[in-house]
C-alpha cells in the first residue's frame, strides 16, 4: 500500500474507509460521514482539521483498534478535510507522511438519495506537500448503502451572526449543555452577507443548548433569543442572534486650527525669506 | 602673483557661502510653500465638500418638498402583525413591597407594522428621492435647523459619503443598518457627524441650551412608509462603554425586549441635561439622534418620542416650557 511508510524502525498505515452513509431525518442535501481510521505500528493521536484549518477532532488510535471521526457535510459539493498523526506522548509530528487530504464528495445516487465518495490524497512531512496527486488509498465512487439504523443527527441548532457596521473575518465561541459542560464547538458557516452569518449544526438529542461568544476587542455583544429564551441577553439559545457592534464614530476629523497655523506658518515663511533677499540685494546696491 | 592669491580665495569662500546661504533660502522657501500649500489644499476641500454636501442636500430637498399627490394606500390586513401578547400577571404570593411591578424578564415588544400602510407602500416623495439613491429610507427636518435626507446602507460607508453617495468629509445623516424597516421598529437610531462648520448634526449641541430646547422641542423624522412628529425628551452625553456611569446600550432601544428598553430609557433620562417633562414608555417609538463629542467613547444624544395619537404638540411644549420654571 503506497500510504505505508518505514521511518524509524515503525510502519505506519493511515487507512480510511467508507462505512456507512446516514442522511439526517429531513429531506436536505446532507450526510453524516463516517471516516474510520486504522493505525499499524504504534499508537498515536490523529487529529481532524476542516478547509479552513479549524480542529474539529481529535482520536487518541491504538495500533490494531479501528477509530473513526464523524463529520456532518451539507451541501452538494466537495468538503475537503486534513487528518494528521501526532506523536501522542509528545503532541508532536513526529514521522513522515502524516498528513492526509481527506475529500469527501457528496452527490445524488440512482435512486435519489445522498451519497458520497472519499478520495484521500496523501501529502506527505507538514508543510511539505508532496507533488501532483498521490493516491495513497482511494475510495472514488464509493457509494455508500444507506444504513437501516435510526437517523441520529436529528435536532438542528441554529444562529445568525450579525455585525452592524464593522466587521471581523472570524468569531470565536463555545457552545454549552444546559448544566455548563462544553458540548460541541464546531458549526457549518453560511455567510448571509459579510454582516450576517448563518450557523447550523445536528445534535441526536434534544438538549437546550446555548453558546457564548468570546467577544471580538473593542466590540459590544448582544444576544437575541426568541421562544421561550426571549428576553435572555447573557448567551444565545438555538435560533438567536448573536449581534456585536460599534457605535459608529461621528467625530469631525478636520483640523482646521492645525490647517491655518500651515497657511501662517507658510506665509510667514514665504515673506520672510523673500523680505530679507530685497533687503539684501538694496544694501548691496 | 602672491598678492593675487588671497584674492581668489577669499573670492572662492564667499562664492562657497553664498551657494550655501542660496540653497538654504530656496529649502527654506520649499518648506513654506510647501506648508502653505498643505494648509490651502485642505482647506479648499474642506470649503468644496461643504459646498457639495450643501448642494447635494438642496437637490434632493427640491426634489422631497415639490408637490406630490400622495396615492392613497391600499390598507389591507396585516400580514405580519402579531397580536399583542398581554403580559401575563402573576398574582403575588405575598404583599408586593415596591410599588413599581416588575415586567417578566421574557416580556417582549409585539411586532407590528405601520398602521394604515401594511403593505408597505412607499410614498412618492420617497419614490423620487430613492430614485437618486436607492439607499434614502427617511428625512430629518428639524425647524431652523436640519433638512437633511436619512440614508441606511452598512454602519460605516455614510461617514465619508454624501447621501448621493459621493465622498465627503461630512458624510450623510444614516439610520442604523440594524434597524429594519419591514416591519415598524420601535426605535430609530440615527447617526451624523458633529462637524464644527455645523453642518450634519454640528448643531445637535444647540439642544443642550435650555432656551433652544425649550422654543422647539419637535422633530419630524419621516420614512418612505410612514411620516413621524416626536417630540425630545433628553439631550445629554452618554457613554458605550459599559464601566462608564453614563453608559447606555444603544441596541437596547431597538430591542423588544421591556426590561432592556426600560433601562435604556432610563438611562437617556438619567443623562439629560434637562429634566424630563415628557411622560415615555417602553412600547414608544422612538427617534434617537447620535453623534459624537470630544472624548472617544461619548456621543451626543437628542431622544424623542413620537407623538401619541390624541396628544397635541401645544399641551407637549406647555410641559415641557412648565419644566423650565424652576421646581
Amino acid at each position: 500500500m503506497r500510504g505505508s511508510i518505514v521511518r524509524n524502525g515503525k510502519l505506519f498505515v493511515l487507512l480510511l474507509f467508507v462505512i456507512m452513509l446516514c442522511p439526517p431525518a429531513r429531506a436536505e442535501e446532507a450526510a453524516q460521514v463516517r471516516i474510520p481510521v486504522l493505525a499499524f505500528g504504534a499508537d498515536c493521536t490523529a487529529v481532524l482539521y476542516d478547509s479552513e484549518e479549524n480542529l474539529l477532532q481529535v482520536l487518541p488510535l491504538r495500533v490494531g483498534e479501528t477509530s473513526a471521526f464523524a463529520v456532518h457535510c451539507v451541501g452538494l459539493q466537495r468538503f475537503t478535510y486534513t487528518v494528521r498523526l501526532l506523536d501522542q506522548d509528545t503532541d508532536t509530528v513526529k514521522y513522515d507522511h502524516t498528513q492526509y487530504h481527506i475529500h469527501v464528495d457528496l452527490f445524488y445516487g440512482s435512486d435519489d438519495k445522498i451519497i458520497y465518495s472519499i478520495t484521500v490524497d496523501e501529502l506527505g512531512v507538514l508543510g511539505q506537500a508532496t507533488e501532483g496527486k498521490k493516491e495513497a488509498i482511494l475510495f472514488e465512487n464509493t457509494v455508500a448503502v444507506p444504513t437501516p439504523t435510526p437517523v441520529p443527527y436529528t435536532y438542528r441548532f441554529t444562529f445568525t451572526k450579525l455585525w452592524p457596521g464593522e466587521y471581523e473575518d472570524s468569531i470565536d465561541w463555545v457552545l454549552y449543555k444546559p448544566d455548563g459542560t462544553v458540548a460541541h464547538k464546531k458549526f457549518n458557516k453560511k455567510i448571509v452577507s459579510a454582516n450576517e452569518w448563518y450557523y447550523e449544526a445536528w445534535f441526536p438529542d434534544d438538549v437546550d443548548y446555548y453558546l457564548i461568544e468570546s467577544v471580538p476587542d473593542g466590540y459590544t455583544v448582544r444576544y437575541e433569543n426568541v421562544g421561550e429564551h426571549a428576553g435572555e441577553t447573557d448567551r444565545c439559545y438555538n435560533g438567536g442572534k448573536i449581534i456585536n457592534y460599534k457605535v459608529p464614530k461621528t467625530g469631525d476629523q478636520t483640523n482646521l486650527p492645525l490647517w491655518l497655523c500651515c497657511i501662517l506658518l507658510g506665509l510667514a515663511t514665504v515673506s520672510a525669506v523673500v523680505y530679507t533677499g530685497r533687503r539684501k540685494k538694496a544694501q548691496q546696491k | 602673483m602672491q598678492q593675487w592669491q588671497p584674492r581668489r580665495d577669499r573670492s572662492r569662500r564667499y562664492r562657497s557661502r553664498y551657494r550655501r546661504l542660496r540653497w538654504g533660502r530656496v529649502v527654506v522657501v520649499l518648506a513654506g510653500l510647501a506648508l502653505l500649500l498643505f494648509g490651502l489644499v485642505k482647506l479648499i476641500g474642506y470649503g468644496v465638500d461643504l459646498l457639495s454636501s450643501r448642494h447635494t442636500a438642496d437637490n434632493l430637498q427640491t426634489i422631497y418638498h415639490a408637490d406630490f399627490t400622495e396615492e392613497p394606500i391600499p390598507v389591507t390586513e396585516a400580514p405580519t402583525h402579531t397580536p399583542a401578547p398581554t403580559p401575563e400577571e402573576t398574582p403575588a404570593p405575598t404583599p408586593a413591597i415596591t410599588a413599581e411591578p416588575t415586567p417578566s424578564p421574557i416580556s417582549r415588544l409585539p411586532t407590528v407594522s405601520y398602521p394604515g400602510n401594511p403593505n408597505l407602500t412607499v410614498s412618492s416623495r420617497f419614490k423620487a428621492l430613492r430614485k437618486e439613491s436607492k439607499y434614502i429610507v427617511g428625512w430629518l427636518s428639524i425647524y431652523r435647523m436640519l433638512d437633511e435626507a436619512v440614508v441606511q446602507r452598512d454602519n460605516v460607508f455614510y461617514l465619508d459619503h454624501d447621501a448621493m453617495g459621493s465622498s465627503n468629509v461630512n458624510g450623510a445623516l444614516f439610520l442604523d443598518s440594524v434597524i429594519s424597516l419591514k416591519t415598524r421598529p420601535y426605535a430609530y437610531l440615527i447617526y451624523g457627524h458633529n462637524m464644527k462648520s455645523g453642518a450634519m448634526f454640528g448643531s445637535l449641541r444647540n439642544y443642550e441650551n435650555s432656551t433652544f430646547y425649550h422654543n422647539d422641542p419637535f422633530i419630524t423624522f419621516d420614512t418612505m412608509y410612514e411620516t413621524g412628529r416626536y417630540v425630545i425628551f433628553a439631550a445629554g452625553t452618554v457613554s458605550t462603554e459599559e464601566r462608564d456611569s453614563h453608559y447606555l446600550d444603544f441596541y437596547a432601544l431597538c430591542s423588544a425586549n421591556i426590561q432592556d428598553r426600560q433601562t435604556a430609557i432610563n438611562a437617556l433620562i438619567t443623562a439629560s441635561v434637562h429634566t424630563c417633562p415628557i411622560d415615555v414608555q417602553t412600547d414608544d417609538q422612538l427617534l434617537v439622534l447620535v453623534t459624537c463629542v470630544e472624548k472617544d467613547a461619548d456621543r451626543r444624544v437628542v431622544a424623542a418620542r413620537r407623538i401619541r395619537d390624541g396628544e397635541s404638540e401645544e399641551e407637549l411644549k406647555r410641559q415641557v416650557e412648565q419644566s423650565r420654571k424652576p421646581q
